[in-house]
Order: structure tokens, then C-alpha cells, then sequence
């Protein structure tokens, strides 16, 4: 019985910091990341998640084609300058930040309309025997109104 | 280096708002750990999220097409009253999100106007908080004569939203809006293509293979949801004419403009869908379609 109660109080205890986690996310992106699409129409998907230092994280997106688009790639202070790559589907790089000074935004339009996957990886600590940081890390596209 | 394999699928965060409803609180996230020595080139992965296209870029891809507004395509909006259920509630919430899309785009305030009246007649409905659903109606009444304005809180109110379900397990709520505004959106694509011949729009409608992928994904997630459940049996056959539409890139060239700046992914692509296969995807998204706003 008291393991249950303790399994209970263990799932409400991380479904709680997972709310919270979300919460603050939400925020950061609404405060810090969604300023840098400007001038830029946000598309209004919300792509966010808490990573830790040493995740990579990949998000697939359709780009219309003759559109003008910006990717911003924001990652909260503690996790430090993250790398973002933009891959076509047969793997090739389109783009790495780690060729433009670390730049968080791309701006660009497609030929055709393709998928690409952007893949965000979260740089490791350094220094040992330090806690594994996590931060939020939001990925978001806007495009221009062409009209 | 931590030997943990974590895909972490799903976050539907794409169009307006949600319900009250008990099946909501079903899992939100597929999270499978694989303890498997993974190589040294591996990394742990996390999959954000699926992705699917918002009603306001597949608006502005039918406007690109340069297609006539057909005010007959749209749901009307006196229809709302017909809705009661939790799930055709939502669905509707995205066609109708769709819906106010398409008129924006073409200027249609009016209609606009209805639009937004019958999706505050949701969100009522639907009990939304105040700060994410009535606040910003009435913000984009107050700027309605302004294009970009009216993108921008369309598009937070998206954003609003979606954080706002996944905060409180209602992604099915979400996953219902996301199968209703993309229905929408196609279905005001194919009953364009009916009246015109139109490369762009054509290739448009096969490119919604890429989306159509996604919203399988989303379809699987939540079968066992009765308004899910009776709409799967389309979406299958819609999957069977998407399988057949093949869709190849050359390899990507990344060009800049040193006078505009602009960067171009350089690629051509070539699609191949034929007549038959369009008419059988008009035909069942006209079905689903139906079955939506009925």
C-alpha cells in the first residue's frame, strides 16, 4: 500500500514538473523567441520542448515553394549557443549555423515546395562533475505575406 | 554518453482551442526508451513533434494560385448551431479556423466577421479561458482592416492554444481541430481545382502528401475516439491514392542573391499524380468533408 502511495506521489510529482516545464516554455517563447521572427508572420505552430545538455532534437517541416521563410532556433541562456542544421531528405545540409557564426535564424525560400528536417543539438558541459542543465528549446518559422 | 533512445512523438500543436471532454486525458506523448547500445555517431533523439501545415499557409498557397474566391466553399457559419458534441465542436473549430483563413486572405471582412462569430460561439461553448480564446477574438476585431495584424494573432492564438492543451492533457481536443482545418483546407483546394486547370494548385493538392503522412500519424494516435473512429476508414483510403503519388527532388542547391540577399534552395521537383487519382481524393475529402460539418 505505501508503495503505491509513493508510486502515486512519484507520477504527480512529474506530471507536475512537466506542466510547470511546459508552462515556462510557453513563456520563453512567447517573450524571447517569437520577437526574432519580426517581421516575419508567425505560422502559429508552437515547437517547443526542455532539453537537457547532450539531446539532439529533430523536427520535420514542409516549406511552400516561392515563400519566404525564417526558422528561429532559441534555446534558453543556461544550455549555451545550440547548433541547428537544416537536411533535405536525401540527407544532404542546406544550412548549419555552425558555418554563419552561430546565427539562431535562417531566412530563405524553396524552389519547390520540400520537407526538411532541422535538427538542433544541445552542446555537453565541459566540466565534470557538474548537474546536466536543461533549458527550453523552441523552433519556430514565419513566413512573409507575398500578396 | 547515455545509452537512452528516446522518440518522443507527438505535441499537436497546430490550430485553435479545445473541449471539455473525459477521453482528452488519453496518453499525449508516445515515449518508447530503447536501451540498446546506440553507435558513437548516435545521439539521444527526441522527435518535438509531428508537423502539419496551419490553415493560414495553406490559405496562402491557394492565394498564390491566383484561384477567384468562391464564397460558396466555406462552411457557412450559421451552422454553428448545429454542433453540440465535444468533438464536432472541435472539428468544426477547424474548419471554420480554416475557413476564416481562406476569407482573410481574399479580403472578405464581412464573412471574416461571421467567421470569427461563430468561433467565439465555440469557444463558449467549448469553456476556453478567457485569456486564450474571447481576449483575442476581440483583438482581431479590432484589427481586422489589418492583414498582417490579423495573421499574427490568428497565428498566437494557435500557438496560445496549443500550449494551453498540452498543459492540460486535452491533445485529443487538438487532434480533432488539426483534422478539421486541414480537411477544410483541402477541401477548398479540390473544389477550386473542379473549376480550372491549374499546375500550382494541382501540385499543391499532391504535396499534401508530406502533411497527409503527419495527420496518419495523428489518425493512429486516437482511432479509438468515436468521431476519429468513424472518419478512419476515409482517411485509409485516402492514404492508399497519397501512397501512389510519387514525389522526387533533384539535389538541393543553395543559392544567394548578392543583390537581394535572398537565399534560394535551388531544387526542382517533379510530381506525378494523375486525373484518377485527384478524383478519388476529391471524392473522399468531399466525403470527410461532409461528414465534418453535417
Amino acid at each position: 500500500m505505501k508503495t503505491i502511495r509513493t508510486l502515486i506521489l512519484l507520477f504527480g510529482f512529474i506530471a507536475g514538473i512537466q506542466t510547470i516545464g511546459l508552462s515556462q516554455c510557453k513563456t520563453f517563447t512567447k517573450n524571447d523567441c517569437k520577437p526574432k521572427l519580426d517581421p516575419y508572420i508567425y505560422n502559429g505552430q508552437l515547437n517547443s520542448a526542455v532539453l537537457n545538455e547532450g539531446d539532439f532534437a529533430e523536427l520535420m517541416l514542409t516549406f511552400y515553394s516561392n515563400q519566404d521563410y525564417r526558422i528561429v532556433v532559441c534555446a534558453a541562456d543556461e544550455l549555451g549557443k545550440v547548433v541547428f542544421r537544416l537536411v533535405d531528405t536525401e540527407g544532404q545540409v542546406v544550412f548549419t549555423n555552425e558555418d554563419h557564426g552561430m546565427i539562431d535564424y535562417w531566412d530563405f525560400r524553396t524552389k519547390s515546395t520540400q520537407q526538411l528536417v532541422i535538427e538542433v543539438s544541445v552542446p555537453e558541459s565541459t566540466k565534470e562533475g557538474e548537474l546536466a542543465k536543461s533549458g527550453c528549446v523552441s523552433i519556430l518559422v514565419g513566413f512573409l505575406d507575398n500578396q | 554518453m547515455k545509452y537512452i533512445k528516446i522518440a518522443v512523438l507527438f505535441g499537436l500543436y497546430f490550430n485553435l482551442f479545445g473541449c471539455i471532454n473525459k477521453s482528452d486525458s488519453t496518453k499525449k506523448e508516445v515515449v518508447t526508451i530503447d536501451f540498446d547500445k546506440e553507435t558513437d555517431q548516435e545521439k539521444t533523439v527526441k522527435k518535438i513533434f509531428f508537423n502539419l501545415p496551419s490553415p493560414i499557409e495553406i490559405t496562402q498557397t491557394i492565394l498564390a494560385t491566383k484561384s477567384p474566391f468562391n464564397n460558396e466553399l466555406p462552411n457557412s457559419a450559421t451552422n454553428v448551431t448545429n454542433y453540440s458534441s465535444s468533438s464536432d465542436l472541435a472539428l468544426n473549430f477547424g474548419v471554420y479556423g480554416a475557413d476564416l483563413c481562406y476569407c482573410r486572405v481574399y479580403d472578405q471582412l464581412q464573412s471574416s466577421i461571421s467567421y470569427l462569430a461563430a468561433i467565439r460561439k465555440i469557444t463558449v461553448l467549448l469553456q476556453i479561458p478567457e485569456e486564450e480564446g474571447s481576449e483575442t477574438i476581440n483583438r482581431i476585431e479590432e484589427n481586422i482592416e489589418n492583414r498582417d495584424s490579423i495573421f499574427q494573432i490568428i497565428a498566437e492564438t494557435y500557438a496560445g492554444a496549443d500550449g494551453y492543451l498540452k498543459e492540460n492533457d486535452r491533445d485529443l481536443t487538438a487532434a480533432l481541430i488539426i483534422v478539421g482545418g486541414w480537411i477544410e483546407g483541402m477541401y477548398i483546394a479540390v473544389n477550386l481545382l473542379n473549376t480550372q486547370t491549374n499546375q500550382s494548385l494541382l501540385n499543391n493538392i499532391a504535396e499534401q502528401k508530406y502533411s497527409y503522412e503527419n495527420l496518419m500519424s495523428v489518425i493512429a494516435e486516437y482511432r479509438d475516439n468515436p468521431a476519429i473512429a468513424e472518419l478512419t476508414p476515409y482517411f485509409e483510403s485516402l492514404q492508399k491514392v497519397y501512397a501512389q503519388i510519387t514525389i522526387t527532388h533533384d539535389k538541393s542547391v543553395v543559392v544567394t542573391d548578392q543583390e537581394t540577399k535572398v537565399t534560394t534552395i535551388e531544387n526542382e521537383s517533379q510530381i506525378s499524380i494523375t486525373p484518377q487519382q485527384l478524383k478519388e481524393i476529391t471524392n473522399l475529402i468531399v466525403e470527410i468533408r461532409s461528414k465534418i460539418v453535417s
